[in-house]
């Protein structure tokens, strides 16, 4: 009998159909955590549940346990596509204010004065996230929101005497 | 022309970026200097710097999240030598006679 690897590069259908014959008669629990892996993607799950709905149609099996099995690890999927989603929707604080700035300032002048400073905010806000200390995050973006303001200011009056004495 | 002689504050900075050859955070400048430098305003001390070429910023890697690169600085071989000329011609101010 085939390994799991040898049909790694057939259809999902195939591969659905391979399964379901693999495990239709209980297999080793190392099989089973192979499986939980495969059915874990969309394309594998769909084909899977599929190829069950088709062996129902012509044989008279109990598959229920297989498809709970694809079901449950297709909402642990979706779970964790979703939480993925979220994590990278969600910019870092910051990400706006440079972007003005950027556009605002020389290059120079936003290297040396702003990007740093929202740079030093951003680090020490995502450190605190993932300490899970969400209230020393939200006052460290309003901090470095406030902060930036002295060196823009700066950054304009640096370029304003550049002017001057190169005039 | 500008003035290409380190003020208090910046031989102060240089002097602690002397002492770390592979370079500091503007954080961590500021945790170093004891309260003398404030995080408001320790990097338009350092853009200065940078200016009159006392000190270099390198962005190192690429942060762990979606925002811009910490800088970190380094001193120059020119902030090496003011600062050897601050600390001479402070030393001679002092009445403290020089070793050079």
């Amino acid at each position: 009998m085939r390994s799991s690897e040898e049909i790694q590069g057939q259809t999902p259908e195939e591969q659905a159909a391979w399964w379901m014959v693999t495990l239709e008669y209980g297999s080793e629990s190392a099989t089973y955590e192979a499986f939980d892996k495969w059915v874990k993607c969309p394309h594998n799950n769909r084909a899977f549940l599929a190829a069950i709905h088709t062996m129902r149609r012509v044989k008279d099996v109990d598959l229920t346990r297989l498809v709970g099995r694809a079901q449950r690890a297709e909402l642990e999927s979706k779970s964790l596509s979703e939480s993925r989603e979220r994590h990278v929707v969600r910019p870092v604080p910051g990400t706006r204010l440079a972007e003005i700035a950027r556009l605002l300032l020389t290059r120079q002048s936003y290297q040396r004065y702003v990007a740093p400073l929202i740079a030093d905010m951003q680090q020490e806000y995502v450190d605190a996230v993932a300490a899970r200390r969400s209230g020393e995050a939200r006052w460290i973006a309003i901090r470095g929101h406030l902060l930036v303001v002295p060196n823009w200011l700066w950054a304009f009056a640096a370029r304003a005497i550049r002017r001057i004495f190169t005039a | 022309m500008a003035n290409n002689f380190p003020s208090g504050m910046e031989h102060f900075v240089l002097a602690l970026l002397r002492d770390e050859p592979a370079g500091m955070y503007g954080l961590e400048l500021v945790a170093a200097s004891g309260g003398r430098l404030k995080r408001g305003t320790v990097y338009i001390t350092l853009g200065r710097m940078e200016e009159k070429g006392f000190v270099k910023a390198k962005t190192t890697a690429k942060p762990n999240h979606s925002g811009l690169p910490r800088p970190i600085y380094t001193i120059t071989a020119l902030g090496q030598r003011a600062l050897e000329a601050a600390e001479l011609m402070n030393g001679r101010l002092a009445g403290v006679p020089s070793n050079a």
